[in-house]
């Protein structure tokens, strides 16, 4: 290190990390300039590096201290409270919740099929629910096949209890559209 | 200060071995959190949040140092997370208490006795500073300068890396020096 001088990377090294520095730290002693230098970095750096808040919080009284421990002990048996009162009642619920879900789980299961089946228990067509908001009257294909000719014949059929005039021109574009024959 | 603190007591849940630890590291972590907030009761909130988090991971301690880091780590943690959780209000707050000595508002403070009125200048300068580092830098900062952890501690405490440790703290010391040395000194 003769000959050259440290820079202020080399002064924090030295500052911060004194024992991995010794090579650095030799050259302040051979070195009067960098010395110098190096003193006057020191003492800014002490200063900012001071620890600004323990004059504050050491200023603080015992009172403030005690109050904050009684907050945190307070907030902790609260805590353990609830904890105690989840740990009695949980194996309580328990068989009511299992009761809940299956029965809620084999009311789903009964709508869905009962919904993808009409009375008879053939499937019906799909269909979205624009159509069946606009009450379309759905057959299955073979009583269609056997009835005669919608044209000039009133037929009226039913669905899911409510009835419609497929004769009207509303009801048969609605049959076009829904049945293949 | 002595860590005579069983950790097996400590962990069945004993009221007043915990009391212990609270007195034991109250302040730094008030500190800790003060650092960040600039403000006490928020310091408040956040050191109890980490004492709190502390008896219910109680279970997780092995050790005295262990329980140490531990607390660093969460208190660390807890005030980061106020940081961002008050983000607007933070710059808002600072902006609008640029001028005013903050020192004087604790209670049971003394008031600063005239001669000392640089000395607190140098310090309000500093906290302004620390508030521009981004957080890892303020963090190292803080750890090393104020609670005086080593550079493996903080390592440990911040899941950083060694190299990155030191990268922050010469990065956020030279930040620091130059923003005291444009506003007290007035070089530029």
């Amino acid at each position: 290190m003769q000959g050259k001088h440290l820079n202020e990377k080399d002064f924090y090294n030295i500052y911060y990390y004194p024992k991995g520095a010794a090579e650095l730290s030799e050259h302040l002693d051979s070195c009067p300039d960098c010395k110098s230098r190096y003193e006057n970095f020191a003492n800014e750096t002490g200063l900012i590096t001071k620890d600004i808040h323990n004059e504050k919080i050491s200023g603080l009284d015992e009172r403030f201290f005690n109050t904050q421990t009684d907050k945190i002990i307070s907030a902790i048996r609260s805590t353990k409270e609830k904890d105690e009162m989840s740990r009695q009642l949980f194996p309580k619920l328990v068989p009511v919740m299992a009761t809940v879900l299956v029965m809620f789980l084999a009311i789903t299961a009964g709508v869905i099929h009962f919904s993808k089946n009409g009375p008879s228990g053939q499937p019906i067509m799909a269909m979205s629910e624009e159509d069946i908001a606009d009450d379309i009257l759905l057959m299955e294909i073979e009583e269609l096949k056997e009835m005669p000719s919608i044209d000039g014949l009133e037929i009226f059929v039913e669905l899911n209890g409510e009835g419609t005039d497929i004769n009207d021109e509303h009801g048969a574009v609605h049959l076009k559209k829904t049945i293949k024959v | 200060m002595e860590n005579n603190i069983s950790i097996e007591v400590l962990k069945s849940g004993e009221e007043s071995a915990f009391k212990e630890v609270i007195r034991m590291y109250q302040k730094q972590v008030l500190k800790i959190a003060y650092g960040y907030t600039n403000d006490l009761h928020d310091s408040d909130d956040i050191a109890q949040e980490v004492f709190i988090t502390l008896y219910k991971n109680l279970k997780k301690i092995v050790s005295a140092e262990h329980l140490k880091h531990y607390i660093y780590r969460v208190a660390v943690s807890r005030s980061l997370d106020f940081l961002r959780r008050n983000r607007f209000k933070n710059l808002f707050v600072r902006f609008s208490q640029l001028g005013e000595n903050k020192v004087n508002n604790f209670p049971g403070r003394a008031d600063i006795p005239e001669d000392n009125i640089a000395y607190s200048d140098l310090n309000r300068a500093l906290e302004m500073a620390l508030n521009r580092l981004s957080n890892n830098q303020k963090t190292v900062f803080i750890l090393k300068n104020h609670e005086g952890l080593s550079i493996k501690e903080i390592s440990s405490i911040t899941s950083m890396g060694e190299s990155t440790v030191k990268t922050h703290l010469f990065r956020a010391t030279r930040k620091i020096r130059a923003y005291i040395s444009t506003t007290i000194m007035g070089e530029k």
